[in-house]
């Protein structure tokens, strides 16, 4: 079952996050690493993952350097900074929080009184 | 524009033109990044569609369907340059234009007041005099915008200004005088103009790329 690109909005940020917590990767890397951990449910444009670096970047959660390789063109990789770290904790727990929520609402479940 | 829409516009059937059209249509909405973060936001995204691509070969397709395939899974360039142009600060970019504009006027007003005072060396114009500056401020001042909207290397910067400032300056020169003084100003003249407007193309180009930089780390300790 694949995911519609509207379910994904907002947390491509914490996936990638979450990925870059196993080790760097370049962008490349990070959409085959997505595509592996979601079974290839999660569809996305491949694209959207640049203007998510960014932001990260830019807030100090991640930071880039340059991989030369023997053969290939340099690739940027991408590696959680020690703020970044805090940042996946906070948003796991967040999504946890959420997702429980939602699971009391649509999962049929009472909520306890 | 979706990525399937871009693909149905373009003519070419090179794959390496179909991905450099992906990144043209995507660049062009990434007007307000520095030199350094153009050039590695468009590395990024040509090296991810090369690997993209050379997995889809691996999987049976020709080169033309691989790079297509992986056009169309990067999605539409026009929404993924403006996402990055939002996620890059556009309050903070006009100071590369500032940046570019200044570093080219006081760059080429010292290069070119340097070929003037070469040329008066050479016995073939009076020592300059405030004027010489001035012009030159002026040429640096369209080469520093030309710089900042073309994002040029600095070989094609340096070679370009080294034909395109002489030459427009003995196109005024003989409009004003009817003719062009002499053969050996002329030669001379388009030695050393050129010579010092490829190295104020040059050095104003590394300065723009080298504060790119510098206030990209800055952005990021902030």
């Amino acid at each position: 079952m694949e995911y519609g690109p509207e379910l994904l909005k907002g947390n491509i940020q914490t996936l990638i996050l979450a990925v870059l917590e196993s080790g760097a990767l370049h962008g490349y890397g990070l959409a085959r690493e997505i595509e592996l951990r979601s079974a290839e449910a999660l569809s996305f444009g491949e694209g959207t993952i640049y203007p998510a670096l960014k932001v990260l970047e830019k807030a100090g959660f991640i930071e880039g350097s340059w991989d030369t390789q023997v053969s290939g063109p340099a690739r940027k990789v991408y590696a959680l900074t020690e703020s970044g770290t805090y940042e996946l904790a906070r948003r796991r727990d967040v999504w946890n929080r959420f997702s429980r929520t939602i699971d009391q609402v649509i999962g049929g479940k009472p909520v306890a009184q | 524009m979706e990525g399937n829409q871009l693909l149905n516009k373009l003519e070419t059937t090179d794959p390496a033109q179909l991905r450099e059209q992906f990144l043209e249509t995507c660049a062009r909405e990434m007007k307000g990044l520095s030199a350094l973060e153009f050039y590695e936001t468009t590395a990024e995204i040509r090296a991810h569609l090369t690997a993209l691509a050379a997995a889809h070969e691996e999987l049976g397709l020709t080169p033309v369907e691989a790079i297509t395939t992986a056009i169309k899974n990067f999605g539409d360039p026009r929404s993924i340059g403006k996402e990055i142009q939002k996620a890059i600060e556009p309050a903070v970019s006009r100071l590369p234009l500032i940046v570019a504009i200044g570093s080219g006027a006081i760059i080429c007003s010292a290069f070119m007041t340097a070929a003037d005072w070469m040329l008066c060396v050479s016995g073939l114009v009076a020592p300059p005099s405030s004027g010489s500056p001035l012009a030159g401020a002026v040429i640096g001042i369209v080469l520093g915008l030309s710089l900042f909207l073309h994002r040029r290397t600095t070989a094609i910067a340096a070679i370009r200004a080294a034909v395109i400032v002489p030459s427009v300056f003995f196109f005024i020169v003989y409009l004003i005088n009817g003719r062009i003084i002499s053969s050996t100003f002329f030669v001379t003249g388009f030695v050393y103009y050129s010579l010092m407007s490829a190295l104020s193309a040059a050095a104003t180009s590394r300065f723009i790329a080298l504060t790119g930089r510098q206030s990209s780390r800055l952005r990021r300790t902030t």
